[in-house]
């Protein structure tokens, strides 16, 4: 009896250690759940924050983006109005040196058809460049050089064209004469035609292949006209 | 004071007249470009009337085939 008295407070404590333990151990599952959620919310929390980041990256670019071509295209137009109004200035320049020009020329005759202008005129010179519209003598020499060379430049352009146009043509044509002569030396083969015919028709083909050569060397010549001086 | 003068007169008038010459000489050389482009002009529009005529030719030739 005293052995089982000596015992028994023994056995309690071990019994609220043990309550104590389970308790605890309870409460430590139970709040590893509530932490292990926590992080879960958290690292949800995170994911979404990355992705809603990554959207705002996403929209600044496209804005930086969309700028950028704005401000493109801006300076496109003011260049491409900066070009007209450049080219609209030439093109006055060169009116006005004309009309100067022609206005001299008309003077130049009426003067020339009577006898006092005769008189006048004479010793005068070609009167060419002597009035030059409002221009100085550097700068109408310079306009001149400009029209001149603008000039040029379509009539070569147009040469091109030609030169373009004509090569197409000379492929047309012998692929023509090609067939031609093929379906020739077949009508020949069978006998549908005599010789007279054929021969006839061997000239016109053959004629047709001279203008074919004669065409290519003038396409040759106009290749070979120097575009820029 | 006098010899400045005179030597500042004396290159004015020496850049006045290398000023002269360049601008005569520029335009000479305007004036040249100017001839060498009509010129090409002129061998463009012959060229092209060649062309012309060659492909007018041509076509009544392959027509006739």
């Amino acid at each position: 009896m005293k052995k089982i008295l000596s015992v028994f407070p023994v056995g309690l404590i071990i019994l609220a250690l043990l309550t104590c333990g389970g308790k605890t151990m309870a409460q430590q599952q139970v709040e590893t759940g509530k932490a292990k959620k926590e992080v879960n919310q958290a690292k949800q929390k995170g994911k979404d924050k990355v992705k809603e980041a990554e959207e705002a990256a996403e929209k600044e670019e496209d804005k930086a983006t969309e700028a950028v071509q704005k401000e493109e295209e801006k300076s496109m137009e003011a260049l491409q109005k900066e070009e007209e109004k450049a080219a609209e200035a030439v093109n006055k320049e060169e009116e006005k040196a004309r009309e100067a020009m022609n206005q001299e020329k008309e003077k130049v005759r009426d003067a020339a058809d009577t006898k006092e202008g005769k008189e006048a005129v004479k010793g005068r010179g070609n009167a060419f460049g002597k009035n030059k519209g409002g221009l100085e003598g550097r700068d109408f020499g310079q306009a001149r050089a400009e029209e001149a060379r603008m000039k040029n430049q379509e009539k070569k352009s147009e040469l091109d064209r030609k030169v373009e146009d004509g090569e197409q043509r000379t492929v047309q044509a012998r692929e023509r004469i090609r067939v031609a002569r093929e379906e020739l030396e077949k009508e020949k083969g069978a006998k549908k035609i005599n010789d007279e015919t054929y021969q006839q028709k061997k000239e016109k083909i053959d004629n047709a292949e001279k203008a074919v050569i004669d065409l290519e060397e003038k396409i040759k010549k106009g290749k070979s006209v120097p575009g820029e001086i | 004071m006098k010899k400045a003068i005179i030597a500042a007169g004396v290159i004015a008038l020496l850049l006045a007249g290398c000023t002269g010459k360049a601008a005569k000489e520029a335009e000479k050389a305007r004036a040249l470009e100017i001839e060498q482009l009509e010129t090409v002009s002129t061998q463009i529009d012959s060229t092209l009337n060649e062309i012309d005529e060659a492909v007018m030719k041509l076509d009544t030739l392959i027509n006739e085939l």
